[in-house]
């Protein structure tokens, strides 16, 4: 009886382990919240252009092309990192329609970043207020969305993109 | 008093207040956990209308109206079912139309729910932890994301 | 600069406790050589530390973690504790309060050194331990691969006085332990016949006690004020986190009081000081896990929360491991009458264990719930008010009289008295709030707290002669703080129990009233300060015809992070808060939430009076 009560701690112990254990080798994140654009239609959406406020571009003209659209901002230093890799992008895939949407910034800002580090876009469209990044259910930036032909989103990706993801990810889906 | 006596008193008494403890739990343990849903999921469970229920999802775009200054409704979605809200009193600071929030309270009916708190949990600081940790292992985590 | 001394010096502060640990095998350290190397590891960490804290004011934003959690332009007191505002600082911050309470255990004099040098080896190897995790999961000290000129950091939720001492004091009340933990071990290995680690262990629980509290205290009055939801305790899994271990010290120093009386329950406190530490570590995890969904949100990282699983388990398994294959002889029994201090005592360590398992059962139930049936369930403050509560009565019941009881017999001092006293204050109670509004948990309360308070007083009274000195302080310390529970308890149960809460749709110039006070919404204003706009809403509280006071409530939306916050106005009075939250508006109407909240201030001078006593306990001899 009184052994038993002196294992009793370690017993506990043990149990506990085994369920936090469980717990975070289940990859589960109580905070996560339902994610279900996959595989939706692209949102409604009308942006200016950055060099031309008379230009629009609306989500409709994305019909019949692949389209990436990648949201970034001057003042995002991920964005910075990532932008390299759209080059390649653009270089080795001319047919997919690069979509920039400066998010949240500056017009004067977003025109030095990108004459500064060029400019990889097929159109940079203004996103000011944030609310087209609202209509995307973007949690930070940068991210990227992949729009097939027939308009609706095929991958997303949260975060600056590498090369394992380019190459793993997304070019097998263009 | 025997030292023998006095351990067998000792265990006595501690069983006793486990035991009181024990059932204590177990009265409150039915009445005091709330159960944690996604809209898509409420639309294939029997709705039990005395059971506290947490529904975690998105604002619905427009769905948000204000009856007055302390009376809401809105519509929480994860972009297949959406269930129609109720709330009066204070908005989170961070509760806008479009980001995650997290809603307490009992349903009224099968279509309405009122609800008795609500928790915005994720504004644009917010990101998803597995992501964010990510995100910060590869050095690149903004906080003004 | 100061990365590469910081980092450096945190390596080597590992080594040499490494090196400490294992020539301790083979050869026999002399006690000069042995100081000297635990005082030289102590030192470097501390140095790394400042390193980071200087990185930190100078805005050195090639260190990464500055850059992540900083900002050129934040006042130097967030500079400050922006150092311990990250996960990876915090970590810091808590290996070298390690260090600190290591320094000043191999300061201690007239204990036997074989003893204390076993305690500074386990202390070393908690070190070493914790070292590695913040070596290989979070380093602060990761360079910059960007150049930037600017921090990140302006969380204006995070920019508050109270925040930035918080966590310090709450560590320094969490690491406390550890120092318990390895004495406990350490007696257990050499089988230490003599006493003396009993008065020493009694005096560094205490320390790790008072500043828990006092951690816990300000923590929860920041979220009184700040946070805007009009209470002061939510039994967020984090507040539960601190309460666990905070609760098992209580039993702690309670029982190591038994010493006094010479009657040791060696078994019980080896036991309650593994406990300790294994909670103090066991809530490091959950928090710097993320695994549990809170207000307070912290990153999370599957690795970190598996590094500090395997190390909770390895200090917590070692810990009780020893205890199983070591368990010391049975001690004398203890004098287990009817109603004696003994008893008492006994009864009073089973509740407290009770209650902290109950707990501890509540925060960890959604974890393994899920882990079962997949269901995502949350505990909510409820299930905790109506479980611990009712556990806890008994025993303040027993708190109240157990000073008066004696040791070694079954009598009690002036009985007559106590019970008069306790049958005339529950009459008044009764009475009066059979004229008010009744609540039995309001009844119990009040009655218990004002008892507890009422009972201390007699026994300081009847018990000592009045020469009005220090000594005398120390003497009726217990009483003390019992009066201080006795204080915390009123204001609990009132402030809970007699809350009242009002909403109100009111325009501009609207007058109304709110319990015998006259409040009118004077004006809304909006200001520009310097990083935010201020919505105000100015509150004019009458009383008699005569203006009281001004309250200011509102709103601050912050234009550089897009966040707004909510800015509680409150009115103090000795006897009650008014609580003002101002919402939403439609049509220049706004909706208003005041809360009255009783007796609140009670709650903080009760804790208040608790520190002060724990700080006279520590300086006790």
């Amino acid at each position: 009886m009184n052994r038993l009560i002196i294992f009793l701690p370690l017993l506990i112990l043990l149990m506990i382990c085994f369920f936090v254990l469980m717990y975070l080798l289940s990859n589960k994140d109580p905070n996560k919240p339902p994610s279900a654009l996959i595989n939706k239609n692209v949102p409604i959406f009308i942006s200016k252009s950055l060099y031309d406020s008379d230009y629009v571009i609306k989500s409709e003209d994305l019909k019949n092309k692949k389209v990436l659209i990648n949201f970034f901002a001057s003042w995002c230093i991920p964005c910075k990192v990532e932008h390299p890799l759209l080059f390649e992008i653009s270089k080795s895939y001319p047919d997919v329609y690069l979509l920039g949407l400066n998010h949240k910034d500056k017009s004067n800002d977003a025109k030095n970043y990108l004459s500064q580090d060029g400019n990889p876009y097929d159109f940079v469209g203004v996103d000011s207020d944030g609310m087209i990044a609202l209509e995307f259910g973007v949690f930070g930036l940068p991210e990227t969305f992949l729009i097939n032909e027939n308009g609706k989103i095929v991958y997303k990706f949260m975060g600056p993109l590498t090369k394992e993801i380019i190459k793993n990810e997304i070019i097998p889906l263009l | 008093m025997s030292l023998r006596y006095q351990r067998l008193l000792l265990i006595i008494l501690s069983l006793f207040f486990v035991l009181g403890a024990t059932l204590l739990i177990l009265f409150n343990t039915k009445e005091n956990i709330s159960y944690f849903y996604t809209p898509s999921e409420l639309s294939s469970l029997n709705i039990n209308l005395d059971k506290k229920i947490r529904i975690g999802g998105f604002v619905e775009k427009n769905s948000f109206n204000k009856v007055s200054a302390g009376d809401f409704n809105f519509k929480i979605t994860d972009d297949i079912n959406s269930i129609y809200v109720n709330y009066k009193g204070i908005l989170p600071d961070l509760f806008r139309e479009g980001q995650g929030a997290v809603i307490e309270g009992y349903f009224q009916n099968k279509e309405i729910f009122n609800a008795t708190t609500v928790f915005a949990k994720h504004d644009e600081n917010y990101m998803p932890a597995s992501i964010k940790s990510k995100l910060e292992n590869s050095g690149y985590w903004n906080k003004n994301y | 600069m100061s990365s590469l001394i910081g980092f450096a010096s945190l390596v080597l502060a590992i080594l040499f406790n490494a090196y400490l640990i294992f020539s301790n095998f083979f050869i026999k350290n002399n006690g000069k050589v042995f100081n000297l190397f635990i005082r030289t590891s102590s030192v470097l960490t501390i140095i790394s530390f400042f390193s980071l804290m200087f990185a930190y004011v100078v805005s050195d934003f090639s260190n990464f973690n500055v850059f992540q959690n900083s900002h050129s332009e934040k006042p130097l007191i967030y500079k400050i504790s922006g150092t311990w505002g990250n996960h990876e600082g915090s970590m810091l911050l808590w290996v070298s309060i390690l260090s600190i309470y290591g320094l000043l255990f191999s300061f201690t004099k007239n204990i036997d050194l074989k003893f204390k040098q076993e305690t500074l080896l386990i202390q070393s190897s908690i070190h070493i331990l914790f070292g590695l995790f913040i070596i290989f999961t979070s380093n602060p000290f990761l360079i910059n691969s960007v150049i930037v000129e600017e921090g990140l950091g302006l969380n204006p939720i995070l920019q508050d006085p109270g925040l930035a001492v918080h966590p310090p004091i709450l560590y320094a009340g969490y690491v406390g332990y550890s120092i318990v933990f390895s004495q406990a071990i350490a007696s257990l290995l050499n089988h230490n016949k003599n006493k003396d680690w009993i008065s020493v262990a009694k005096k560094w629980s205490l320390i790790s006690w008072t500043f828990l509290t006092a951690g816990i205290a300000l923590g929860s009055y920041w979220a009184y004020y700040e946070l805007g939801w009009g209470g002061w305790w939510f039994w967020d899994p984090v507040e539960n986190i601190s309460l666990m271990p905070w609760i098992a010290g209580l039993a702690l120093v309670h029982s190591l009081l038994m010493a006094k009386g010479e009657q040791l329950l060696k078994k019980w406190i080896i036991f309650l000081s593994i406990l300790c530490f294994s909670l103090s570590i066991f809530g490091t995890f959950l928090v710097r896990s993320g695994i549990l969904t809170s207000v307070h949100s912290f990153a999370s990282d599957a690795s970190r929360g598996l590094f500090i699983l395997l190390i909770f388990f390895i200090i917590t398994g070692f810990g009780f491991l020893i205890f199983l294959l070591k368990t010391p002889e049975s001690s004398k029994p203890i004098n287990f009458l009817f109603i004696n201090k003994a008893s008492a005592l006994v009864i009073n360590n089973i509740l407290m264990i009770i209650a902290t398992l109950t707990i501890l059962l509540g925060t960890i139930y959604p974890i393994i719930v899920e882990v079962l049936t997949n269901d995502r369930i949350s505990v909510g403050g409820p299930y905790f008010n109506s479980t611990v509560i009712p556990i806890m009565i008994p025993g303040f019941l027993l708190m109240s009289i157990a000073p008066i009881l004696s040791w070694q017999t079954n009598k009690v001092r002036n009985a007559r008295l106590y019970v008069l006293g306790f049958v005339v204050i529950s009459f008044i109670v009764l009475i009066q709030s059979y004229f008010s509004t009744f609540n039995t948990w309001g009844v119990l309360g009040l009655i218990l707290g004002i008892w507890i308070i009422l009972a201390s007083c007699i026994s300081i009274i009847s018990s000592s002669k009045i020469n009005y000195d220090f000594k005398l302080l120390q003497k009726i310390n217990p009483y003390i703080a019992h009066i201080g529970v006795g204080v915390a308890i009123i204001g609990i149960t009132c402030s809970s129990v007699f809350k009242n809460e009002y909403e109100l749709n009111i325009n501009e110039g609207d007058k109304f009233q709110i319990e015998n006070t006259m409040i009118s919404l004077e004006k809304i204003e909006m200001t520009n300060e310097i990083n935010f706009q201020a919505l105000r809403a100015n509150f004019l509280i009458e009383k008699n015809k005569k203006i009281v006071a001004r309250i200011k409530a509102g709103k601050n939306y912050y234009p550089v992070s897009k966040m707004i916050t909510t800015e509680a106005g409150i009115f103090h009075q000795w006897y009650r808060d008014i609580y003002f939250i101002v919402g939403d508006q439609k049509d220049n109407n706004w909706f208003v939430k005041v809360y009255i909240n009783p007796f609140v201030s009670f709650i903080w001078v009760g804790v208040l009076i608790m520190v002060l006593s724990g700080f006279i306990g520590i300086s006790k001899r």
